[in-house]
């Protein structure tokens, strides 16, 4: 690197505060192909600088002979007054030329113009690479295959970019729905009409936001910069999809999406549906990579099989198979591992009930009347999660030096009976926001790896396990939950806690630990007085808000999903584990108004759902109490004889 | 010359080497893009005006312009864009 091109940072500095913005992150394969085409730029760069010198010299070399030809134009200057159209073409010639001078020095300056040949190098240097594999002669060469009829693409300007914005959840779940649709696609089948519905409402043109904003922009052709930056800096935590498709599919799918909104649902639309979409039109990707993306894919760019996994991990496009990989953004809806067996369509697959923890759980009153039939959008759970237990220290050690991307992680944690009586205390002040000074130093100090590898026995275990990407979120929660169970299995649940990280997460959420620990100061000891340290020590965002407001959450999401998956019109069947913190309360439901903020309102009718209240707790601390509505299938199933405050966070796998 | 290294805190706190990949200029400001590594051999690219201090030293500081971080994004995506 030449002296000028290097930055006078002052010698003593060891740090600059004001860090930057992150433009890109690529893997580092990718980073020394651009490191080799900054090189290259420059020496082009420098190329350029040489040819502008020229140019200029040139062009006053030019100037000094007009100006001397001025004279023999003076000359002639007679004639031309006397002829007003050989005036006018001089005039013309002499603007042409200047235009001209004016272009080449442009094109060859201009950072477009270094791009353009730098791009034109590389596809003269791929189309030799293909012809010497081929052994044909360059397509360049060659003339245009006569019987193979012109099939123009349409150009940039032929195409609309649909580009959604949606919340992380609802991507999950639009992925994994169109991974079920390419699956039947590739199966000759066609998707169930759950699926196909569902796909409809998220992907509905017509669809407002929360803030009643339309969730997709259309762009004609390209965007422009302007739009880009738009983007960029006005949803900058927004996930997209991006569907690029010609003008007529846009129409038609709008009046497909206008049958639908106004309630027109027909089996025949819906399987047009699926036939009729192009998967490989639609990207997923995250907003700073979207349009780089699209013009990979243009591109026909292969890469080996590390290189895509790890764009699949960043920005979550297909995998080699044509599915889209889940990416590792998401993993705030983890966890674990394998994908079971899709049950061919319209079996009857009565599903059992998951493993449980060891603890006593109430059992949920079965009441079938009738099996219940699952389509392959209610997958069964599988029943034994494959774990991989690093139990000494150097297997600890290496687990979390080096955590595995394509693994989900759970350290758990194992104290005294004392000491976890103690957390206990500590969790419940937090939650009142009433901890201390000293608590939150205790807090930290328990979740401190190396303080738990101390001694001559580790008193944590690091437990891993596979993740797979095309699973639903309601499935991932699924299997967290039941390698939660076995883990619980093998480890005392009166002294155990669970703390689950993906791969992608464990090092920086170990690192933040250790680091707020050996920094305790002013501001960490505020923020743990505010109670948030329970967030900020986790590794989900959901968390980040409180862990009353989590575990309130979560249960109502996974109430809501109980809902939203059993049929209103069915029997009630025990498909689903009965939620345990439920309290008597429920016994004595009473009708009220929908509540639309737990419910899906096109839906729900009032005969069919009951309003139950549950209150859920951290071991004995009850910690709030949430009103729900369930389906009257759902609320028969509920266990009549509960205990109150039933341990939420072991039951349910959720713990720190 | 070899590459300039510089050391930088991220936003955990800790001390992490960047390696300077790029000075150049845009709209009459100078800019740095820089690497860091990231977790599972990824690399996050920077990018940060270069400003001078009283002394003469230069300093790094965040790109607020929104035209100019356009233009990075786009300078950047298309170096990785042209492939081997």
């Amino acid at each position: 690197m030449e002296e000028n091109e290097r930055i006078n940072i002052r010698p003593d500095q060891i740090h600059i505060s004001d860090i930057g913005r992150v433009i890109t992150s690529v893997p580092r394969a990718l980073l020394n192909t651009i490191k080799r085409n900054l090189k290259q730029h420059k020496i082009d760069r420098a190329k350029a600088r040489e040819e502008r010198r020229n140019l200029r010299e040139q062009r006053k070399i030019s100037n000094r002979n007009r100006r001397k030809n001025s004279k023999v134009r003076k000359f002639f200057a007679g004639i031309i007054n006397e002829n007003p159209k050989a005036a006018e073409k001089i005039a013309q010639r002499e603007t042409e030329r200047d235009t001209q001078d004016e272009e080449e020095t442009e094109e060859k300056t201009t950072k477009k113009g270094f791009f353009a040949r730098l791009k034109e190098r590389f596809t003269k240097k791929k189309s030799k690479k293909t012809s010497k594999k081929s052994g044909k002669k360059s397509t360049e060469d060659e003339p245009e295959q006569p019987d193979q009829p012109e099939q123009p693409e349409p150009t940039k300007e032929d195409k609309v970019l649909a580009v959604f914005h949606f919340k992380p959840t609802e991507k999950v779940e639009v992925l994994t729905l169109l991974n079920r649709l390419i699956k039947a696609n590739k199966d000759g089948q066609t998707v169930d009409l759950e699926t196909s519905k569902r796909l409809f409402k998220l992907l509905d043109f017509n669809r407002k936001g929360s803030n009643n904003e339309p969730i997709v922009e259309f762009f004609n052709g390209e965007p422009s910069n302007e739009s880009k930056g738009k983007m960029l800096s006005s949803y900058p935590q927004t996930q997209y999809l991006v569907w690029e498709m010609t003008p007529s599919q846009k129409s038609t799918f709008e009046s497909l999406f206008n049958s639908v909104t106004k309630g027109v649902i027909e089996q025949s639309i819906i399987e047009s549906w699926t036939k009729f979409i192009e998967m490989d039109n639609i990207h997923s990707m995250n907003e700073r990579m979207a349009f780089f993306l699209l013009k990979e894919k243009n591109r026909n760019k292969t890469y080996t099989e590390e290189d895509m996994r790890n764009y699949a991990r960043v920005y979550g496009h297909k995998n080699d198979d044509g599915y889209f990989v889940l990416p590792s953004k998401y993993r705030d809806v983890k966890k674990v591992t394998r994908v079971t067996e899709v049950p061919k369509p319209n079996t009857p697959t009565p599903v059992t009930p998951k493993p449980v923890a060891p603890a006593p759980q109430p059992v949920p009153e079965p009441v079938p009347q009738e099996p219940i039939t699952v389509s392959p959008a209610e997958q069964p759970k599988p029943k034994k999660v494959q774990l991989e237990c690093a139990q000494t220290k150097e297997e600890i050690m290496q687990a979390i030096t080096h955590p595995k991307d394509d693994r989900y992680y759970f350290i758990v944690y194992n104290h005294t009976p004392e000491e976890k009586a103690k957390i206990d205390r500590v969790i419940k002040d937090i939650l009142a926001h009433k901890n201390t000074e000293s608590q939150a130093i205790d807090f930290l100090n328990w979740y401190n790896v190396s303080n738990h590898l101390q001694g001559e026995t580790p008193s944590i275990k690091v437990y891993s396990t596979r993740q797979e990407s095309l699973l639903a979120p309601s499935e991932i929660i699924d299997l967290l939950d039941s390698a939660t169970d076995q883990i619980l299995q093998e480890n005392d649940p009166a002294t155990s806690i669970i703390h689950d990280v993906s791969g992608f997460g464990l090092q920086s959420e170990l690192a933040t630990v250790d680091s707020r620990l050996m920094g305790v100061n002013e501001k960490v000891k505020s923020i743990l007085l505010k109670g948030a340290a329970f967030g900020c020590i986790t590794n989900n965002t959901k968390r980040r808000n409180g862990f009353q407001s989590y575990l309130s959450q979560s249960f109502a999401e996974q109430m809501s999903r109980i809902v939203s998956e059993a049929p209103t019109t069915e029997a009630p069947t025990p498909r689903e584990p009965i939620p345990r913190a439920v309290t008597e309360e429920a016994a004595e439901p009473e009708i009220t108004p929908i509540m639309e903020e737990t419910l899906d309102t096109q839906e729900a009718t009032l005969d069919t759902r009951r309003t139950i209240k549950v209150s859920l707790s951290i071991g004995s601390h009850p910690i709030g109490t949430k009103v729900i509505r369930i389906p009257k299938s759902i609320y028969q199933r509920l266990p009549k004889n509960k205990p109150h405050h039933q341990d939420y966070t072991e039951s349910q796998g959720l713990n720190m | 010359m070899d590459a300039q290294t510089f050391k930088v805190r991220n936003k955990d706190g800790n001390i992490v080497e960047a390696e300077l990949l790029e000075r150049t200029t845009f709209n009459g400001k100078d800019i740095a893009f820089y690497s860091i590594d990231g977790n599972n051999d990824m690399v996050d690219i920077y990018a940060s005006y270069i400003v001078k201090d009283n002394e003469g030293y230069e300093t790094l500081q965040d790109i607020t312009d929104e035209e100019t971080l356009i233009w990075a994004v786009d300078y950047i995506n298309e170096l990785a864009e042209m492939g081997e």
